[in-house]
């Protein structure tokens, strides 16, 4: 298996090499075109395929990687190749300053600001003209040349074009399969839990449209450099379609932006040849065509040829199987939910490190509450909540529908910041926090409506190993970071070990919702948390996985983790919790221990509705 | 700048912002019942103006040409998924005789009124065709898709009216060449007009969806898909009005705004863009909304293209990035207080 991979690789390598002196020489140019594009797409493909971030600018990063490198070469005479980096720089500068604020906007907003941005560029390329030589172009490019070779000759700047593309390509591919690929892929499935297991939502995002800012910006470079002549309508919102064309028609897959720079490219060629040139109709056909396809091939498969690529290169988002090696800190196998010995302990939140093994009743509780209050317009869903957590514990958080349980939930996670009030976690007040800073702290969570990603069910509690792992963006790039995936993928084992589930590779979405909640559980485990709060676990379980969670969460509690439980359940609740907090109407009810609250009058007045009235 | 410049720049920019606002009416209609946001607004209005150009003064039909095609289309798809095979051949051949009927009767010389009026219709009829055709079987696929597809048929109009009329500009006969002079400054009367046919059409629309029933069911599906089908409403009917509706609004305004610059074929997008603005500045669910933001960024753009030439435009779409920062802003604000 491993040798005829090795086999296709060298064989493919060398046909990518051979190229130029197989194909007529006419063909060396639409070569070089098919590796600009390609690397260009393939950040884009990273960007949208992978991201879900639509780009309709993207354009303006390759007109500013081109403008940048000629302009700084050609008019102020510096070194080509330096100029072809600081290209690349400033294009990524300019998608760092450019992402930092458009990307708080998600979906089609998200679109038609990339969109908005593309058309101000082209103006810019336009207006600037005593810079960038205006509508007329910039001619004044010299040539690359390096030890007395000069790439001037189509068939040999193919192969400065093959590098980087090849290197695109790579850097994808390898990035795509690494943590922080992981969470790219994760936050599109689902924001709010990818900040639930401390994933840096929008660090991640900006990273990666910087990336693809400096993957076109070096396109642009090359291109400016190959064609030696640019002007702004190279640049406009028809490139940035046609590069997102491309990227469509790849779709997600490390070789869809070759593979669809190729489709269009060659399309393009066709339909000029097919349409008797001189009418001058070839472009205009040409932008019908275009029309027709996306629209076609957007009804036909919106995933593009993903389909087809994955099967003749499958994506294994799954590291080899553990040969034993030990993470670089040295750390060893950490044990899940080893009760609070995880990089996520707070640095000053001294209560929480030994409490529970000490056996006595900690000085202060791990995660309070104080007069939490939270609203919806005119709706008080929540209001003046308070309690303690203690590590070590197993809280019950009960209540009739519409309580105000989820909410305060929700609020507690640092999902919405509250009305009013206040939580401190292991002494540190974190009130209005975001969500990946309360799990960066050790408090995480499971959604009622369960939040996996649509990823395999490893990978989905790899992910819950984010906090306590490393590599960035840049380690995926370059493929560092293995032994931390090493170590992620045992963790994300022993956890599903310790919840009971047993396929591995199964697409997460597709297990059934008993599975699903409990597979939420084991990603939350594999976060090695202090404190956890889960939303109806039981719920959709049968009876005999309900004892199995039963034993779970006691087991947890023994180990010193502070569980917080909402639940329906009343026999699950009765059973494992050790206080229960009930409320009604965004209000405290009750605070007790089960038996205690059970007898409750206003409790059972919640929940047979006997209104005092 | 001296008062009557300012005056001058401020009725400039209403009249263009009458027909941002009137594209802005279209989006939000689209956006509101199908939650699609058209890329190709802008090409409803270059179809429409052109349409009636060619109407009335014997040039290229392209409208009607591309009404035929998307309805024998429409027709065809229909036949197949009924799979009723032996009819396939009824579209074919009656498409290709009404195409050849209505290049034998023209060109056309039609007086403007009825110009105007068939190149709303036929504008209307391509907008639904392409609901059916392109954006109803993608239906439940991510907002992404959408605009992808919708992207594609601004490519491909555009590409078509270029084929159509080519490259040239046209003009449209003003519904009353004069001006009159008001507080030092001259307003043309179809200035005018522009403003109160933008303010009547959102009379219109809100008779239409206060008053009657469809307007309401349309307003249903708007709210709650799967609510409204419960109750009898189709989603997919109500798209298809509302690309129908939309699809005529801004076929009009097209013809509204021919008179006063003039139209090409690709002076879809800016509009469309603008539009899109002016509806994001309304809060992309009002129709009113739309319509005062349009105005304003025509005024807007009006002074901004007198002060800075070279940049007006730049500013204006740039100012697309933080309008809808502020609305995420505004929402997220909204949901927390």
């Amino acid at each position: 298996m491993r040798a005829r991979t090795v086999v296709v690789a060298v064989a493919l390598a060398a046909l990518l090499v051979a190229l130029p002196w197989l194909l007529p020489p006419f063909y060396a140019n639409l070569l070089c075109f098919i590796a600009i594009y390609g690397g260009v797409a393939t950040g884009l493909i990273l960007l949208t395929g992978y991201a879900g971030l639509v780009s309709l600018g993207q354009g303006a990063f390759y007109g500013i990687g081109a403008y940048g490198a000629v302009v700084l070469a050609g008019a102020y005479g510096v070194d080509p190749w330096l100029s072809l980096l600081l290209g690349t720089a400033l294009a990524a500068a300019a998608g760092y300053l450019v992402g930092l604020p458009i990307l708080r906007l998600s979906g089609h907003y998200l679109a038609l600001a990339t969109l908005a941005w593309g058309i101000v560029a082209t103006i810019l390329f336009t207006q600037l003209a005593s810079i960038t030589g205006g509508a007329n172009g910039f001619t004044n490019v010299p040539v690359l040349r390096v030890f007395g070779i000069d790439f001037v000759d189509p068939a040999r700047f193919y192969y400065l074009t093959l590098v980087f593309a090849v290197l695109a390509v790579a850097a994808l591919a390898s990035l795509i399969r690494s943590r922080a690929g992981r969470a790219v892929r994760a936050m599109r499935s689902s924001e709010a839990a990818a900040a639930s297991v401390g994933m840096e939502v929008g660090r991640i995002k900006l990273q990666v449209f910087v990336l693809a800012a400096a993957l076109a910006g070096l396109g642009g470079a090359l291109f400016a450099y190959f064609i030696a002549f640019i002007s702004p309508s190279t640049f406009d919102l028809g490139a940035s379609i046609r590069l997102l064309t491309m990227a469509m028609i790849g779709g997600a897959h490390p070789l869809g932006g070759v593979v669809g720079a190729a489709v269009v490219t060659l399309l393009d060629d066709v339909l000029q040849n097919v349409i008797p040139n001189g009418s001058g109709q070839a472009g205009l056909v040409q932008v019908i065509a275009y029309g027709a396809i996306l629209v076609g091939l957007m009804l036909a498969s919106p995933r593009g040829l993903e389909p087809v690529l994955g099967r003749l290169w499958p994506m294994r988002f799954r590291t080899a199987p553990a040969r034993g090696g030990r993470g670089p800190g040295g750390r060893g196998p950490g044990v899940p939910a080893s009760g609070g010995r995880g990089p996520g302990v707070p640095a000053s939140g001294a209560p929480a490190s030994g409490a529970p093994a000490s056996g006595t009743a900690p000085a202060r509780a791990l995660l309070e509450v104080r007069g939490l209050g939270r609203n919806f317009g005119g709706l008080q869903a929540v209001d003046g909540l308070g309690f303690d957590l203690r590590a070590g514990e197993i809280l019950g958080l009960i209540g009739p529908n519409g309580a105000g349980k989820t909410t305060a939930f929700n609020v507690i996670s640092g999902l919405f910041p509250p009305s009013e009030g206040r939580v401190l976690l292991g002494g540190d007040d974190v009130t209005g926090k975001q969500a990946q800073h309360m799990a960066r702290r050790g408090l995480t969570r499971t959604f009622q409506n369960t939040a996996l990603f649509d990823m395999s069910v490893l990978e989905n509690v790899m992910a819950g190993c984010h906090v306590h792992t490393r590599g960035g963006v840049w380690a995926g790039v370059l493929g560092l970071g293995r032994a931390d995936e090493a170590r992620a993928e045992r963790e994300a084992r022993r956890a599903l070990e310790r919840v009971g589930l047993t396929e591995l590779d199964v697409r997460a979405p597709s297990l059934p919702v008993g599975k699903q909640r409990l597979l939420e559980v084991a990603r939350s485990l594999a976060m090695r948390p202090l404190a956890v709060l889960l939303d109806e676990p039981a719920a959709g379980l049968r009876y005999a996985e309900k004892r199995e969670l039963a034993t779970l969460l006691r087991a947890l509690r023994d180990e010193g983790l502070a569980v917080l439980l909402v639940e329906h359940d009343m026999d699950l609740v009765m059973n494992v919790a050790d206080r229960i907090v009930v409320m009604n109407y965004g209000q405290m009810l009750a605070e007790g221990a089960p038996e205690q609250v059970r007898q409750d009058p206003d409790v059972i007045a919640a929940y047979l509705g006997l209104d005092a009235a | 700048m001296t008062t009557g410049t300012a005056l001058f720049l401020l009725v400039t920019g209403l009249t263009n912002g009458a027909i941002y606002a009137l594209l802005g009416l279209g989006l939000v209609l689209i956006y509101n019942v199908t939650r699609v946001i058209n890329i190709a607004q802008g090409e409803f209005v270059m179809l429409g103006a052109l349409t009636a150009v060619g109407l009335t003064t014997g040039e290229a039909t392209g409208g009607i040409t591309l009404a035929i095609l998307a309805g024998a289309a429409w027709a065809l798809l229909a036949l197949l998924r009924r799979r009723r095979w032996s009819l396939l051949w009824l579209p074919v051949v009656g498409g290709a005789l009404l195409w050849w009927g209505v290049d034998a009767i023209g060109p056309f010389h039609l007086p403007p009124v009825l110009g105007v009026l068939v190149a709303t219709v036929a504008v209307a009829f391509v907008g639904a065709a392409l609901y059916r055709l392109t954006i109803q079987p993608a239906a439940g696929a991510g907002e992404v898709v959408f605009l992808v597809i919708t992207t594609g048929l601004y490519l491909g109009l555009q590409g078509l009216g270029l084929l159509f009329w080519g490259p040239g500009s046209f003009s449209f006969p003003s519904v009353h060449g004069g001006q009159i002079a008001a507080g030092g400054v001259r307003v043309s009367y179809q200035s005018l007009f522009v403003l109160v046919a933008t303010f009547a059409v959102l009379a219109l629309l809100w008779l239409f969806f206060e008053r009657t029933l469809f307007g309401k069911a349309l307003r249903a599906a708007a709210m709650n898909r799967l609510g409204a089908r419960l109750v009898g409403i189709s989603p997919e009917r109500a798209g298809l009005v509302a690309f129908a509706i939309s699809a005529g609004i801004s076929a009009l305004a097209g013809v509204l705004i021919a008179p006063v610059t003039y139209a090409t074929y690709d002076m879809g997008l800016g509009l469309g863009l603008k539009g899109f603005v002016g509806a994001v500045i309304g809060g992309l669910s009002g129709y009113p909304g739309a319509v005062l933001g349009g105005l304003a960024i025509g005024v807007l753009e009006a002074f901004a293209a007198y002060t800075t030439s070279a940049y007006g435009e730049a500013i204006v779409y740039a100012l697309i990035i933080p309008i809808l920062l502020l609305r995420v802003v505004a929402t997220r604000r909204g949901a927390a207080t």
